[in-house]
């Protein structure tokens, strides 16, 4: 804490307190409570039920929700396979390549998710590459959005990697394959699972494009929810939210506890 | 160059874009014997032994391993033994792992390897380590561990890269006497010694390689380029020696500063009547209150423990503001005050005549002969 003198440091709390109430706590307090309310005609919600959850949790929205888990899965991996190897490539590629790759890699972020969406629907309608009205496109859209986080994350950690590990592995007889399947890599497992988790997030949150360009049988969970409120479902589409939340933390809390496992007892040569 | 280097320099040059890590490098490293770099930061030291080990190619030049030309060979083909400053110590693997590395890299069986391990811990003193992790270890040992990794694959030449600069005072000193017990245990390797520390270098080498500018500047026995430093440079980097202006009285070595004659030891026959630098060693100067030697006055004044170190502002000597030398003197009482007059005794032996202004311009012929248009040597 900055501030060391008692008096001043209630006003700050207070004023946090505040902040925190009104952005975070209240809407996801109001989230929790519509998702369990009969009907809400007054300040407080009328009855409690249970019903929206059982039925975000069946049929249509259950397929939903395992479409959002997939999508998450088969994006993560993806983004942080395709993001390492990146971040590797470019570690080594010659200035004005890593630079310009750089920015490329980093444009979707710059960019909103609804042009992306759009600009793989242009993309992808034509034969040969007919991939709009399939799964594929949804799965191409989200690791689009998510490569550039995951790509930042391994780069930066690398940056931070001094060379002379790779170096030492190499002057102790490993060949430059051996060097990154036994040096780089292990010291790349931490950035590189914090990478999956901020692709998993990101992935089951995503909207804006995936709305552009899912089919009908690959419908992701907040496309779900969009609808759900369109049609006026608002109970429905907050218990959705909430089983949306409940698997995203769940899924980051298996990564984490995976990665730490990993970490801890160090990977076995 | 002969056929029983283990290591070959052969006019390595080292550029990066516009700059020059290094120019025209030549030195040759037998077998058993150590040989150390010496220079301050940016002098091309560590580009030399990058060279050497493979990490950076040399624009020109080549580069041989017992013979053999290795310009073009990558890293781990070369087989050397190499520790970086920071010890690069692999974090997610064990200590035995570590060592291990290079064993499992050559495809070693467990068992042979598991053995040679075991020998490396004990060689380097670590024996209850082996199942620690280094983030677990203090410098000191993290320090032996890459040592014992680097040694482990049995390696020719082992190129250390200022393996003490990360360690404090107390644990430098006695792991510098760790290293000097380890080289003599290995009478076999070659070692390539990069530092800027000249305790360092005068304590483990046989030879020294002074290094300024991205090249080599002299290079002889530790020995001889503290007692004749044959530059400038390497006088003052080197010991510290204070430089004198002096001019030559005879052939012998016996020159004259300001009113004082001195029997120095000179590289070779002097010119009587040059102009030359005279290189005094600060302990071996002498600073008393009146009596003979040079007029001068005292200026500063630092205790260090053992001794004092004085600061003393000679006049004259032909150069204008006078001359600075510093002494470095036992703790006495009766040290004359700051600002007070001071006679400086310069050693009557034991000085030594510098040849060259120890300008970059000559050291492609450093410690091969002494160049020619010298003022002070026939």
């Amino acid at each position: 804490m900055l501030i060391w003198s008692r008096s001043a440091r209630w006003p700050i709390w207070a004023l946090f307190a505040a902040v925190f109430l009104v952005i975070v706590a209240a809407p996801l307090a109001v989230l929790v409570a519509a998702a369990l309310a009969t009907e809400w005609n007054d300040v407080l919600p009328g009855g409690f039920t249970v019903a929206h959850l059982g039925s975000a949790l069946t049929g249509e929205n259950q397929g939903s929700l395992l479409v959002s888990l997939q999508t998450a899965a088969v994006a993560g991996l993806a983004a942080v396979a395709v993001g390492t190897w990146a971040a590797l490539a470019l570690a080594a590629a010659p200035r004005w390549l890593r630079k310009g790759a750089d920015g490329l890699l980093h444009l979707p972020v710059a960019i909103p998710s609804v042009v992306v969406g759009l600009g793989l629907l242009v993309a992808y309608s034509r034969p040969p590459l007919l991939l709009n009205g399939t799964r594929w496109i949804v799965l191409i859209a989200h690791l689009v959005l998510v490569l550039s986080f995951s790509y930042a994350t391994v780069s930066s950690a690398l940056a931070r990697i001094d060379d002379s590990y790779a170096q030492v592995a190499a002057s102790l007889g490993a060949r430059p394959a051996l060097v990154l399947w036994r040096v780089r890599l292990p010291m790349l497992l931490p950035a590189m699972s914090a990478a999956a988790a901020l692709a998993v997030a990101l992935s089951m949150g995503e909207v804006g494009a995936t709305i552009m360009v899912y089919p009908p049988d690959w419908r992701t969970l907040p496309v779900t929810v969009f609808t759900l409120t369109d049609r006026g479902r608002t109970f429905d589409a907050a218990a959705a939210t909430l089983i949306l939340l409940g698997a995203t933390l769940v899924a980051l809390l298996i990564l984490g506890r995976v990665s730490r496992g990993r970490t801890t007892t160090g990977v076995s040569p | 160059m002969t056929e029983s280097s283990a290591v070959q320099f052969d006019r390595v040059s080292v550029r990066y874009g516009q700059v020059t890590a290094l120019r025209d490098f030549s030195l040759d490293v037998a077998t058993g014997e150590t040989v150390a770099l010496l220079g301050p930061s940016g002098s091309g030291k560590s580009t030399a032994l990058k060279a050497l080990a493979g990490f950076v190619r040399p624009t020109s030049g080549r580069v041989l391993l017992a013979g053999q030309d290795v310009t073009g060979v990558p890293p781990h083909k070369r087989g050397l033994g190499v520790v970086v400053q920071q010890y690069a110590l692999f974090p997610h693997l064990t200590v035995a792992d570590n060592i291990g590395f290079g064993l499992r890299a050559r495809r070693m069986r467990r068992a042979e390897s598991a053995r040679r391990v075991e020998e490396m811990l004990e060689l380097v003193g670590m024996e209850r380590y082996g199942r620690r992790y280094p983030r677990e270890l203090s410098g000191g040992q993290q320090q032996r561990v890459a040592i014992a990794r680097a040694l482990a694959i049995r390696p020719p030449v082992l190129l250390l890269d200022e393996p003490l600069s990360a360690l404090d005072a107390q644990l430098r000193a006695d792991m510098l006497d760790e290293l000097r017990q380890l080289r003599d245990e290995l009478p076999d390797i070659a070692i390539l010694y990069v530092t800027h520390d000249q305790t360092e270098a005068l304590t483990l080498a046989h030879r020294i390689a002074v290094m300024r500018d991205a090249e080599l500047l002299d290079l002889d026995t530790a020995q001889g380029l503290y007692r004749q430093p044959p530059s400038e440079f390497t006088a003052a980097f080197l010991g510290g020696a204070n430089l004198l202006p002096a001019t030559v009285r005879d052939a012998n070595g016996t020159v004259d500063v300001g009113a004082v004659t001195v029997n120095a030891m000179a590289p070779g026959p002097l010119v009587p009547g040059a102009h030359v630098r005279l290189a005094v060693r600060p302990h071996t100067i002498g600073v008393r209150r009146d009596g003979s030697g040079l007029a001068a006055v005292l200026t500063g004044l630092q205790w260090r423990g053992a001794n004092y170190r004085l600061t003393c502002l000679i006049a004259g000597l032909d150069e204008p503001g006078g001359v600075s030398v510093h002494a470095d003197v036992p703790s006495v009482d009766g040290l004359p005050r700051v600002g007070s007059p001071v006679r400086v005794r310069l050693p009557e032996h034991g000085a030594a005549v510098v040849a060259r202004a120890g300008a970059a311009s000559t050291a492609g012929d450093a410690g091969e002969s002494f160049p020619q248009n010298l003022a002070g040597v026939a």
